[in-house]
């Protein structure tokens, strides 16, 4: 999801001239008792000595003498940010450093914007491999596709610490755990139903890679992009093949549904339980009429920012029952906001070296699990809001343990040491932060909005 | 005589008279796709009458080697190589593959082994001590497959227009 709203001009002067009062939004503050200047014999030289020397016999151990364990980079090449496009990296840094502002105040992971100048997909990966020893993950954020998908791939495969991709994995996670919920409230299997992807771009392509991880039956889904569906006897598949190796995977193992080649876009929908659109702002983008094809108790999640594919309104009355958008000011918001803070806490704080994508799942599984609890699923209510903070240590607390099991964290934890360590490391932070405010440390701004 | 692979029900023969229409399409697939990776690739207009012509002549021609996968009654990919001589040479006889097309959704399935496979056991049946294969610069996938079944880099062709 795009974090911008359909904003007014006024807003955005606003933001603006807040962004300059304050000079950005984060800072590095110290954490250790500095009382007088014989502390910096602890903390600098002398002393800073035997940490290196120990680290230097066991790099490992910066896992633990530095905060290593908890820092990572925001990484953008500023190819594709939010809905703006190619602007360069240096205005993709306001975006990073609001993505770092999330991920302390969510998830209490030290986050560092990093843009850089690395336009080919090769040299990205060069890059993460030169700075890994900073950082205990790297999430990657606002970069066209496909280089995209190449430089995720490659990087998870070559870097010792979890790489994520946040456009394509974190919605693709929230868009599972919408489901999941979703499906409860239709009464439908999430093996038995017939799904339509429309548009393959960074989180369409993720999400089915998790379909497929889930054992889903491939020939249950049917993609549908500008080219119309992907189809393994569509014109051109030979060229999709070298320009977008993954759409040109997702023809080949859907078959393209089971549709005839060349099959219009709205035979798609025919018999459909489900549509999951990531493509481009609506209104009109999908057709009420292609709803109206679907079977009964249609799940629709029509993800575009600013404007839905859809209006919710439109979907329902076409018989869609459950509507999903990405944004705030409608009912069943898909935000991803909901998953990396708690993604990244939980492999963090067991020193992950990847994030696999059963942990992806597993956050899924987790995060539908908490909104049933709270306050049960319905037509509009499938996902938690962001208010409801509690979600993030039960989603890191998962993914912790997912990690455990499969091998890929360098220490051991339990579920519920996890979900007290992360709801102390998360709360520590608010309260941080309600202090400085309370103090005026952090000053008053000086117009204030109505939040 | 052909070899019906029993696991995956694929068969590999020698082309023939009824495969025309279905090794046209093919053909016209293969000069397609070849015409991705350079302009000087690029085909003729009337691509699918002439990749027609040439199925026609292939399946009578004596000095190529033309074989086809067949799973069922559908042919899912070609082959089309010859013999090449140079008496200077210890290795001075060698069987070229020309071209190779497998469909999309057969890919992966190892329907091009089993072609060039059957092209080398007739590149030894004609005395032949190399089996050599050519594809446009830039195909890396080609590159990668054919690295996969033991081949080396062995010969650069370098163009310019005149």
């Amino acid at each position: 999801m795009a974090e911008e709203e359909e904003g007014t001009e006024e807003w955005y002067k606003l933001s603006t001239e807040l962004h300059r009062f304050y000079g950005g939004k984060i800072e590095v503050l110290p954490k250790v008792p500095v009382r007088r200047l014989k502390d910096f014999a602890i903390w600098y030289t002398p002393g800073v000595a035997q940490p290196s020397r120990l680290i230097s016999s066991d790099p490992d151990l910066s896992f633990e003498l530095t905060s290593r364990w908890n820092t990572i980079a925001v990484v953008s090449d500023g190819t594709r940010v939010l809905g703006l496009g190619k602007v360069g990296p240096e205005a993709a840094y306001p975006v990073m450093e609001g993505k770092a502002l999330l991920f302390k105040y969510l998830g209490g992971v030290d986050a560092v914007p990093i843009v850089h100048r690395a336009r080919d997909a090769a040299k990205f990966v060069e890059l993460l491999q030169l700075i890994e020893p900073s950082f205990g993950g790297i999430n990657l954020e606002d970069i066209e596709k496909p280089k995209c998908f190449t430089i995720l791939d490659e990087a998870r495969s070559k870097l010792q610490i979890p790489v994520w991709h946040d456009d394509q994995q974190g919605t693709a996670t929230a868009v599972l755990a919408g489901l999941i919920n979703a499906l409860k409230v239709v009464g439908k299997k999430l093996q038995d139903v017939r799904i339509v992807l429309f548009g393959a771009g960074a989180s369409n392509v993720a999400f089915y890679r998790l379909l497929k991880a889930l054992g889903h039956n491939m020939h249950n889904v049917v993609a549908v992009t500008t080219k119309g569906v992907l189809h393994p006897e569509m014109k051109d598949i030979d060229k999709l093949m070298l320009t977008d190796p993954y759409q040109y995977q997702i023809a080949i193992e859907t078959g393209g549904g089971g549709l005839p080649p060349n099959s219009p876009i709205e035979k798609a929908f025919d018999g459909a339980d489900v549509v999951i659109a990531a493509s481009v702002p609506g209104p009109g983008v999908i057709r009420p009429e292609w709803v109206s094809r679907m079977n009964r108790d249609a799940v629709v999640f029509a993800l575009a920012n600013p404007v839905p594919e859809i209006w919710p309104s439109e979907a329902r009355r076409a018989g869609a029952r459950v509507v999903a958008t990405g944004r705030s000011d409608f009912p069943n918001q898909v935000n991803n906001s909901l998953v990396f803070p708690a993604v990244f806490r939980g492999v963090l704080d067991v020193r992950a070296r990847t994030i696999t994508d059963t942990m992806a799942i597993a956050a899924a599984v987790e995060l539908a699990k908490f909104a049933e609890e709270r306050g049960g699923v319905g037509e509009e209510r499938i996902l938690p809001t962001m208010e409801e903070w509690e979600v993030y240590p039960r989603v890191a607390a998962a993914v912790a343990v997912k990690a455990v099991e499969e091998g890929v964290a360098r220490r051991t934890t339990t579920y519920r040491e996890e979900l007290e360590r992360a709801t102390e490391i998360i709360g520590t932070v608010r309260q941080k932060i309600q202090l400085l405010w309370g103090n005026g440390i952090i000053p008053k701004p000086p117009v204030d909005y109505q939040g | 005589m052909s070899c019906l692979y029993a696991e995956t029900g694929i068969n590999i023969r020698r082309a023939i008279k009824e495969d025309v229409k279905q090794l046209s399409e093919l053909i016209y697939r293969f000069y397609s796709f070849n015409a991705e990776f350079d302009p000087s690739w690029a085909a003729v207009n009337n691509l699918r009458e002439l990749a027609n012509d040439r199925a026609n002549k292939l399946v009578e021609d004596q000095e190529s080697l033309v074989l086809v996968a067949v799973q069922g009654l559908e042919v899912i990919g070609y082959l089309v190589a010859y013999v090449e001589e140079n008496d200077l040479l210890i290795n001075g006889r060698q069987l070229v593959i020309k071209e190779l097309y497998v469909k999309p959704e057969q890919r992966r399935q190892g329907v091009a082994t089993l072609l060039v496979n059957r092209a080398r056991d007739e590149a030894r049946k004609q005395g032949a001590s190399l089996v050599t294969v050519e594809f446009p610069a830039g195909n890396k996938i080609a590159e990668d497959l054919y690295a996969k079944m033991g081949f080396r880099p062995y010969l650069v062709r370098y163009v310019k227009e005149v």
